[in-house]
């Protein structure tokens, strides 16, 4: 601390600190002396110093209350063992945390920029493709006994998906060309269909008495689903909304126009053997719904009753268009699991961290 | 083992044998023996709790002794000390976390029968009572004024001027630079200094005359 005071500069705190003990050079105590001489000011101040400090060592000492001598040994530490894997060293949870936050930011980013998910934002044909795949792979998650076909509507673009899934809930109709004797116990194996509606929920079954017709609607709110099956006996449709079958299915396409829809129709119409699934897909725009008349073997067609609002899907969504947000794929689950990894290291960090002290 | 009663020279206590860290053999209840006046003079500065600072001497000479092997026998009394002024600092910090716990001052009710031995307790024998009461108030004022400076100053004065330690020693037990040391112990012979000035009227005579 200096003091200044008409030119003369006082001797620090430090320096006077020092000098009373006697741990300044030859040099620098000499400086000390001079100035000393010179200013009464602080001469004051080392006196005062002196005194505090000549006060402080007087300071009596105080008697202890007992001998803190051991009869023996001590006990060992009480071994306050928390279970195996918490007791890694701190920097392991740290660690941990700060990876799984990284792989949780890397793959939110990846996301954003619709790396992992290239399809989503292809061409109706793109999705004609995907939407041939979908009933195999959905057999094999049935068991391989029964022959799916999946009619998927999907929206084409955000707005469109949050409209229609919030406020009328899809028709997935499933038709499904089975043996009479399958049916029944098909059915409930089928009873799950993938509804891309972020919101969707849990949907209930609705069963057609008049055929061995599983048919599944979603009814969301009031807008119930219009289900009519008019198929011959062995057709399960079905319409659900179960998100876990989104992810279990490839990341299923949802730009279903109108032609894309036919496209699959025809194809599946063609192509299906007896084991396979035909396919009816109807679609989210009524003129797909309406156009598309299955033939013969394709049972049923389930179309979803909607007003007019989500009729503005785009037919032709100019490539780059971000796809509209599914929530839920194998990524997402990733991405969550993540995210809950991370929060949990940081926890189970801080909690150590506390405990150590 | 060797290290019997006569092996480390004890004769006032059971001997504790312990190892150092280039294995030599030490009886820790000697070291406790030579160290547990100043342990508990610094924790008892450093606390103002008789009771905690019992328990923070009682603590240190326990994790003392569980850590001897790490002492590499250079400085017995700063790392003695360093345990002590470690486990003070910790108790401080969960005594903020919690303040529920009372303060106990320093020098208490002398008619309270379970008063903790203080200052104020010492015989004294040839001192008239005035002199008396004059020295227990000026205890008083050091440890007020202890007790307002920040945890690592008063640590520094105690160390240096209370207990007469160098300050490398100091530095030893502080675990920090010389410099340190010296900005710490500075500053904190400051504020004693200016505490002491605005309380002078308890101060004697040596100290009155230079405000």
């Amino acid at each position: 601390m200096l003091i200044f005071n008409r030119g003369h500069t006082h001797i620090s705190q430090d320096d006077l600190s020092e000098y009373l003990d006697g741990r300044l050079s030859g040099t620098a105590a000499a400086r000390i002396d001079r100035r000393l001489t010179e200013c009464a000011t602080c001469r004051q101040e080392l006196d005062a110093l002196r005194s505090t400090v000549s006060v402080l060592q007087q300071m009596p000492e105080l008697t202890l209350p007992r001998s803190f001598v051991m009869p023996g040994p001590p006990p060992a530490p009480v071994a306050v063992r928390s279970p195996a894997p918490l007791r890694m060293p701190q920097w392991v949870y740290s660690g941990a945390a700060a990876t799984a936050a990284l792989v949780f930011a890397i793959l939110v980013s990846a996301d954003a920029t619709g790396l992992l998910a290239p399809e989503l934002t292809a061409q109706p044909e793109v999705t004609a493709q995907a939407l041939r795949v979908a009933p195999e792979s959905s057999q094999q998650d049935d068991g391989g006994g029964a022959a799916g076909a999946i009619e998927m509507a999907a929206p084409q673009a955000p707005v469109v998906n949050e409209a229609v899934s919030a406020e009328k809930g899809l028709s997935v109709a499933v038709t499904q060309e089975t043996e009479v004797a399958e049916a029944d116990a098909v059915a409930p194996a089928l009873r799950q269909a993938a509804v891309p509606p972020r919101t969707a929920p849990k949907v209930e079954a609705q069963e057609d008495a008049s055929a061995p017709v599983a048919a599944m609607a979603a009814p969301e709110v009031e807008k119930a689903v219009g289900l009519k099956s008019a198929p011959p006996p062995p057709i399960a449709a079905l319409a659900a909304a179960e998100a876990e079958k989104v992810a279990s299915t490839p990341p299923v396409p949802i730009a279903a126009t109108a032609t894309a829809a036919v496209e699959v129709m025809a194809e599946a119409a063609a192509s299906s053997t007896p084991a396979e699934a035909a396919m009816a897909i109807a679609a989210v725009d009524e003129s797909a719904a309406t156009g598309s008349t299955p033939p013969p073997p394709v049972a049923a067609l389930n179309t979803a009753q909607r007003p007019p609002e989500p009729t503005t899907v785009a037919q032709d969504l100019p490539r780059g268009i971000p796809p509209p947000y599914n929530p839920i794929n194998t990524w997402r689950v990733l991405e969550g699991l993540a995210a809950v990894a991370a929060v949990g290291f940081l926890v189970i960090w801080i909690l150590r961290r506390r405990a150590e002290r | 083992m060797v290290s019997t009663a006569e092996a480390l020279n004890c004769t006032t206590h059971e001997p504790l044998p312990v190892l150092d860290r280039s294995g030599a053999t030490h009886c820790y209840n000697c070291i406790i023996e030579s160290m547990q006046t100043q342990a508990y003079n610094l924790a008892r500065r450093m606390l103002e709790d008789w009771s905690l600072a019992e328990d923070a001497v009682q603590e240190s000479f326990v994790s003392g002794y569980r850590a001897f092997h790490q002492f590499r026998g250079d400085n017995l009394k700063a790392w003695v000390m360093r345990i002590v002024a470690n486990i003070c600092k910790d108790m401080l910090r969960s005594r903020r976390a919690r303040p529920t716990v009372p303060l106990d001052p320093i020098s208490s009710d002398p008619d309270d029968p379970t008063a903790p031995p203080s200052a104020a307790d010492l015989p004294s024998t040839e001192e008239s009572p005035e002199a008396y009461a004059e020295r227990e108030e000026l205890a008083r004022t050091i440890q007020a004024g202890l007790a307002s400076l920040p945890e690592e100053q008063r640590l520094a004065i105690l160390l240096v001027d209370v207990q007469g330690m160098d300050y490398e020693e100091a530095a030893a037990t502080m675990h920090c630079s010389l410099g340190t040391v010296k900005s710490r112990l500075s500053r904190g012979r400051g504020r004693m200094k200016d505490f002491l000035r605005n309380t002078g009227e308890l101060l004697p005579d040596l100290f009155r005359q230079e405000v």
